[in-house]
């Protein structure tokens, strides 16, 4: 089943007595542990496809399930199974990587040591343990990818978001960060949107789509398999 | 494919077309693929190739001999002149009608990608459809892309040679697909009151 799903959703924005058409009609499924990523250049509508999937925009036409359910009447705890990467660390929010990691622990009923521990091992997994103990200034491009990625899974979310994920990135480290993203959605079953700018890598996407003009172009996910339930073994076969 | 003849993104296939548009002769070919490839687009060839191209399309019957009605009866076969006129015949534009329906690959010729646009013989709405099916080509091969490991440096250095191709294709797309708008679909709009 598609963790995410989008169906002919519109969004247009106004501007003084004009009206700007970000998306038009656009129908998406992500399924679980997918990676789809959309490419398109500047103004194509990406980050407004995203703001939406997030739910921090409401389309104008159209709907948007998460996990079955409309988005804009999910209960805040499934709205908290998506994770949304950014590259946006708070003073606030802690001083070094594991302070950060553990931060979206602090709303649940994790202990301050449990969340320490949880925040290491997501730091580990993502290939960032030795930056666990510095602060966010420290951080070379790749470095505060890699510790955003671990803020997103320390959660363990379901669809996993992230708006050009390799922007500002060293090339020659740009592939491995993608390579992370589809472990990741691969491992755990994480649905993974991504953007890519006109000429961004797409390195590890399992599906690629372009939003051209507002139109969303590209394939919908394979056929999912035909489930087959399983023959259980009569008492009359299971007896020697 | 129909017939034995074989159709590539060629002079062959811009001479067909060139007919398709109106009958022509030989050397009044020659001018016109230059006026529409030549000049514009730097697409050169000899009027040899024209000449050929004229040979092999009336052998395998894709273009015939045009009767003229103002010009009484055309000429006996063998004696024909350099002014003989050929128009297209009924598989010629069902073998051009099915090239130009077929989607435009991944990586298509600049020969190609002239001819498709100079001969699509249709209105904008095909165009677009035609648009769409070269993105939805060019995606695959992206995601194709997308999986190819790449170890070595030769291996890296090819892959995004070989995507970023692709993906300037997809760029050309949207900005074809923005200038093929209909007047309803423009992206800037007045709010109606």
């Amino acid at each position: 089943m598609s963790v995410l799903s989008l169906e002919n959703v519109s969004k247009r924005y106004r501007r003084g007595h004009r009206e700007l058409v970000a998306l038009r009609s656009v129908s998406l499924e992500v399924e679980n542990g997918e990676v789809v990523c959309v490419s398109g250049g500047r103004a194509s509508g990406r980050t407004t496809l995203l703001r939406i999937v997030a739910g921090s925009e409401r389309p104008d036409e159209g709907h948007v399930r998460f996990a079955g359910t409309d988005l804009a009447r999910a209960s805040g705890e499934l709205r908290r199974q998506i994770a949304v990467c950014n590259l946006r660390f708070l003073p606030a929010h802690g001083r070094d990587a594991c302070d950060h990691v553990a931060m979206p622990l602090r709303a649940t009923r994790v202990s301050d040591d449990e969340a320490g521990l949880l925040a290491h091992r997501a730091l580990e997994r993502v290939g960032a343990g030795d930056v666990a103990l510095t602060p966010p200034h420290e951080w070379i491009p790749s470095e505060a990818v890699r510790v955003s990625l671990a803020r997103a899974i320390v959660r363990e979310p379901r669809l996993l978001i992230f708006d050009e994920p390799t922007n500002g990135v060293d090339p020659t480290e740009r592939d491995d960060l993608l390579l992370l993203i589809q472990r990741l959605a691969h491992e755990s079953g994480i649905a993974t949107l991504l953007t890519a700018g006109d000429t961004a890598s797409v390195t590890g996407a399992d599906r690629v789509m372009r939003l051209s003009d507002g139109e969303l172009l590209g394939r919908p996910p394979r056929a999912a398999a035909e489930v087959v339930e399983l023959r259980r073994p009569s008492a009359s076969e299971s007896t020697p | 494919m129909v017939g034995n003849a074989e159709l590539k993104p060629s002079a062959r296939l811009a001479v067909l077309g060139l007919l398709l548009e109106r009958p022509g002769w030989g050397y009044e070919l020659v001018t016109r693929f230059d006026r529409t490839f030549g000049e514009p687009y730097d697409w050169r060839i000899t009027s040899a190739a024209i000449y050929q191209a004229l040979r092999y399309l009336e052998r395998t019957g894709l273009i015939v001999p045009h009767v003229d009605e103002g010009e009484g009866a055309p000429e006996e076969p063998g004696q024909r002149g350099m002014r003989q006129p050929y128009r297209v015949s009924g598989l010629g534009a069902r073998m051009m009608r099915e090239w130009l329906a077929a989607p435009m690959s991944s990586s298509p010729s600049q020969e190609e990608v002239l001819i498709r646009l100079q001969f699509r013989g249709a209105d904008d709405e095909t165009l677009r459809a035609m648009l769409k099916r070269h993105a939805e080509a060019c995606l695959a091969e992206l995601e194709r892309i997308a999986g190819v490991p790449a170890r070595t440096r030769m291996e890296r250095l090819v892959k995004e040679e070989r995507r970023l191709v692709v993906q300037a294709r997809l760029s050309w797309v949207d900005f074809a697909r923005a200038e093929l708008r209909g007047p309803d679909d423009a992206r800037i709009r007045p709010i109606e009151r």
